[in-house]
């Protein structure tokens, strides 16, 4: 089977065609890195993603604050993900880097503050 | 509690006629069903101050006019209202057009219109450079207004005399009595001794559940498009095109705001449901391309808004002519006043509406005038219209008035927390906005909205039922950030 | 007036703002002052809580908050004074300032004012969308402001107009957050945004992208109830007989940014027509004298990296205008020509190597970019692929620019 993917490692959109038969990759051109064949190579088999998303904040200058997990998350796990998330409450102040949620949905990544909330 | 006048409709004849009224030791009730003043025709029309020169000498509609403009400037200066006697120039294309101006000329001054004069292609192009035409009927009585401030002024002015008002409250039954009359409205009952119908398009069914049957109104839709701030200098004078004979308009026109925008400028179409107040392609295309015949120059990228008013009419697509306006004590239904078909130009007519409205009333009904009435409504001069040096001194006597919150228009954390603690019902996003100006601009609330919501969320506490767009049910936000995944 | 004088009065303190400042500190100039409306640092980035921020400079994917705290702690280390929740309300063309803020205003009188004002968003009003006007339409940026700043969410159902790549974002946000995105809708035949946000945003949610498609209607009457949309024409026009409701609660609107300029045309800057931002040298010098500017309120930015570069660039030519008084004339004019909705800087001296930003008018592969003195070709330069929303950089050595008069830009195959 041939199809085109865009990496979308860098802006730079690379448009990588690749020729696989069931999982296996036969061949592979367009890309311009070595990110591009790991992106489609992780891609066919195992998607993943990082999760950007909002924790409350209790007593905080704002009601919010923004987080990510540490490295991507396989794909999958983006909504379980997101429903923790959903019910955790952190209390201000929160520094960016600090840890909000260990080991997110099993998947061994760190959910961490991507800003400073200080107290209200 | 049994009033001796309930007024139906807070627009601005029902804001007038109150306001008029406070000058007695009448116990007055306003029903608005609606969150606020000036909901319906009041508030979505052109903000002209007409001058009187395209309606039959000898009806209400003229009568009222001519008067109601030559008391406006002082009207305005007491209510604290702006209003700029700007002009009106009625530009004739052609020569049949050319002797049409003529006519226009001949009833105004008939109806006791000051100042008209026809005037030529170069006096129009001295005037007017960007505008195309033979020749022009300069009209200079003719001035703009705010109608939200208007109508606003004339009900805090009612309100601060003693008239009760109440709003989110629709009238549903009438019931004649012997002394009187009970009003049932969706909260409760309400007892009066006269009834005052300004429910503007809704005025033919009002009197309808008083067992009148003799009006029927048509409603009749106009649709504005609004110019970017940027390009308020296009004309200085309302340009208005000679109105076709027998039409229901005024035909489309450019009107510069009290504000500084540009109007363009209604269109006219008859519609099934008085409340489709919605606007079209068509006769958006069609608005841009009438105007553009007047002024070539019109920038194609300058509009910020849309929107569309009702004209309650007399008469339907079918049967065209005159119909006056209808201000009268039923002949049959004693102390039920009909204030009905009262369209352009309404919101001039208003305050003379208002006086003659309440010499019928005091015919039936008599009070002492008050002692303490008072007529002046003092209001301070926006934020944005002031000198630089003006600015300061607000700003060193309120610091609040340091903290702008919308850029576009220049509006202060302490005008918007008046218009929030000053609003009649729920202070919604249109309250607001019609108040400060806030969210009019260009950018349309995209810097300033969020933070008006967060000062009415933390700062005022309002939830989220009432945090709404202009309508109880126009609620602006779902819910809470994460409530869905909970 | 309370007035303040400084070298460099920075108009906004979002990343081009930031990043200006940042390199000027650094480089040892002292008296900069940056004025910012908001009460905090780091302008739109603050709501842009999703990553793909610094890969060229960091050579990482950072959040937009992590991107904007990297240059806050840069300007904080290095003492650049800010005026928060400070509205500039003018600019005079002699740079003075007028500063609103609590309590006070100001004057603030600067040697080199730079703006750095950002962008707003196109509205329903300026797109003359028809219809009803309820609740339930917001443009893309109020409601992520909304949903990561203020605790609240727009809606559950939505249809996004416009496929600008705060309208994909916004759509796996609100997707994430469990809310409904219904479709989003695009006038052109390709995706306004990048394509890795098509990808990560709408083809990982199954979220349909109608393409060559607009909103031509909107009903209801309190609160949105649904939406028409209709295929376009060639023309742009609707197509009539195409029409299909979607029954949603909200509309949100990505259709486009443009550069806020209102304070510019108060100055007396002169705008090009075709990116509505200033023009410039290659100083970033505008017409008026002193008053240099980057970043969105110059051309809309797909990247945020390419504005802090250009924030630099401009540093530049700061100084060189702090040093000398003044900065060399420049003579040569560049113009926009097939293929290109525009290129920047609009004039160069030619003295000195410059790099273009433009930007391609329509998508396609194996596209050359060919700079022209009156027809004599002086470069060119090749790229696999071109499309609208990604900006293209090239740049012109000195040795380039001997004897041209006049430069012309084109795309051809």
């Amino acid at each position: 089977m041939k199809k085109e993917y865009t990496c979308i490692i860098c802006p730079a959109s690379c448009v990588i065609t690749v020729t696989s038969r069931g999982r296996r990759i036969i061949s592979l051109r367009g890309a311009k890195c070595q990110k591009g064949i790991a992106y489609i190579k992780g891609e066919l088999i195992h998607p993943r993603r990082v999760l950007t998303t909002t924790v409350e904040v209790r007593k905080g200058r704002i009601d919010l604050v923004s987080v990510r997990t540490r490295s991507a998350i396989p794909r999958s796990k983006l909504i379980p993900a997101m429903n923790i998330l959903a019910r955790r409450a952190v209390t201000a102040p929160v520094k960016i880097g600090d840890i909000i949620v260990k080991n997110v949905a099993n998947t061994g990544v760190d959910v961490i503050a991507t800003k400073s909330v200080y107290k209200a | 509690m049994k009033y001796d006048i309930i007024i139906i409709g807070a627009g601005v004849v029902g804001s007038a006629v109150a306001r008029e009224l406070s000058r007695y030791k009448f116990r007055v009730l306003v029903l608005e069903k609606e969150n606020d003043v000036a909901y319906g025709s009041s508030g979505a029309n052109s903000g002209v101050i007409h001058a009187g020169f395209n309606v039959p000498p000898g009806s209400l509609k003229a009568k009222f006019n001519v008067e109601g403009n030559r008391i406006f400037p002082r009207l305005a200066r007491e209510l604290s209202v702006p209003f700029k006697r700007i002009g009106k120039l009625v530009v004739a294309r052609n020569k049949t057009e050319r002797s049409r101006l003529e006519e226009l000329k001949d009833i105004g001054v008939k109806n006791g219109v000051p100042g008209l004069r026809v005037i030529g292609k170069k006096e129009l192009r001295r005037l007017e450079p960007r505008i195309e035409g033979e020749a022009a009927l300069y009209v200079p009585s003719a001035g703009v207004t705010s109608p939200f401030l208007f109508t606003i002024a004339l009900a805090e002015c009612a309100r601060e005399n003693g008239i009760k008002f109440r709003f989110g409250e629709k009238v549903i039954g009438i019931k004649k009595t012997q002394c009187g009359f009970i009003v049932r409205t969706s909260a409760g009952l309400f007892r009066s001794q006269v009834v005052v119908n300004s429910a503007g398009i809704c005025a033919d069914e009002i009197a309808r559940m008083a067992g009148i049957n003799r009006y029927r109104l048509y409603p009749n839709r106009g649709e504005y498009l609004i110019l970017d701030k940027r390009f308020g200098n296009l004309v200085g004078r309302m340009i208005y095109p000679v109105p076709l004979k027998g039409a229901p308009g005024l035909g489309i026109h450019i009107t510069p705001t009290v504000d500084g925008n540009i109007l363009l400028g209604p269109s006219d179409a008859f519609i099934k449901d008085r409340s489709d107040t919605r606007t079209t392609a068509s006769v958006f295309s069609r608005l841009i391309k009438e105007a553009e015949e007047m002024l070539p120059s019109l920038p194609r990228e300058a509009f910020i808004q849309g929107y569309a008013g009702i004209r309650p009419k007399r008469v339907s697509a079918r049967m065209k002519g005159f119909r006056d306006y209808v201000i009268e004590e039923d002949p049959k239904v004693s102390g039920f006043f009909n204030l009905t078909g009262i369209e352009s130009p309404g919101l001039t007519a208003a305050p003379a509406i208002a006086k003659y409205v309440t010499s019928l009333i005091l015919k039936s009904l008599s009070a002492g005038k008050k002692a303490a009435f008072k007529a002046a409504l003092k209001k301070e001069t926006r934020f944005a219209e002031l000198s630089l040096r003006d600015k300061k001194r607000r700003i060193r006597k309120l610091p609040r008035c340091g903290e702008i919150v919308c850029r576009c228009e220049q509006v202060t954390k302490e005008e918007l927390r008046d218009a929030v603690k000053g609003a009649f019902g729920i202070p919604s996003l249109a309250a607001i906005k019609i108040r400060t100006r806030a969210m009019t601009g260009r950018c349309q609330g995209g810097f300033c909205s969020p933070k008006i919501i967060e000062m009415l969320d933390k700062e005022f506490g309002l939830n989220k039922e009432n945090l709404i767009l202009k309508t109880k049910e126009s609620y602006l936000l779902a819910c809470r950030t994460k409530d869905l995944r909970r | 007036m309370k007035e303040k004088k400084v070298d460099v009065a920075i108009i906004g303190g979002g990343p081009a703002g930031l990043a200006a400042a940042a390199k000027l500190a650094g480089d040892g100039i002292g008296n900069i002052l940056i004025i910012e409306r908001n009460e905090w640092l780091g302008g739109i980035l603050e709501q842009c809580i999703h990553d793909g921020f610094g890969l060229e400079i960091f050579k990482k994917s950072l959040t937009g908050p992590e991107y904007a705290d990297y240059y806050i702690r840069k300007v904080k280390k290095l003492r650049v004074p800010c005026l928060l929740s400070s509205m500039v309300i003018n600019l005079s063309r002699d740079r003075v300032l007028t500063v609103a803020r609590k309590g006070e205003l100001l004057a603030v009188r600067a040697k080199a004012v730079i703006l750095a004002m950002g962008c707003r968003e196109r509205t329903r009003g300026a797109l003359c969308i028809p219809g009803t006007r309820p609740s339930g339409i917001y443009t893309a940026g109020v409601a992520q402001n909304l949903i990561n700043l203020k605790n609240w969410m727009v809606g559950k159902r939505l249809v996004i107009l416009g496929s600008g790549d705060i309208g994909l974002i916004m759509a796996r946000r609100f997707t994430l957050e469990g809310a409904k995105v219904l479709a989003v809708v695009e006038k052109l035949p390709f995706a306004s945004g990048l394509e890795r946000n098509v990808v990560q945003c709408l083809n990982d949610f199954g979220i349909p992208l109608l393409l060559e498609r607009t909103v031509v209607d909107v009903h209801g009457r309190a609160r949105v109830s649904s939406v028409t949309i209709a295929k376009v024409g060639p023309c742009g026009r609707p197509i009539r007989g195409t029409e299909r409701k979607i029954a949603c609660d909200t509309l949100l609107i990505s259709a486009g940014l443009i550069p806020e300029n209102e304070l510019s045309r108060g100055a007396g800057v002169i705008l090009d027509e075709r990116t509505v931002g200033p023009l410039v040298n290659e100083f970033y010098e505008t017409s008026a004298k002193g008053i240099f500017t980057c970043g969105n309120v110059l051309h809309v930015h797909d990247i945020v990296d390419w504005v802090s570069f250009e924030a630099e660039r401009l540093a530049f030519g700061v100084k060189e205008y702090l040093k000398k008084g003044c900065i060399a004339p420049s003579k040569i004019d560049v113009k926009a020509g097939g293929g290109l909705k525009y290129v920047l800087p609009q004039r160069v001296s030619g003295a000195r190597t410059v790099e273009f930003a433009m930007r391609v008018d329509q998508p396609g592969r194996n596209r050359a970019v060919v700079f022209r003195d009156n027809g004599r070709i002086i470069r060119r330069f090749t790229f696999n692929r071109v499309s609208p929303p990604e900006m293209i950089r090239a740049k012109l050595e000195e040795s380039d620019f001997k004897g041209i008069k006049m430069l012309s830009v084109d795309i051809e195959r």
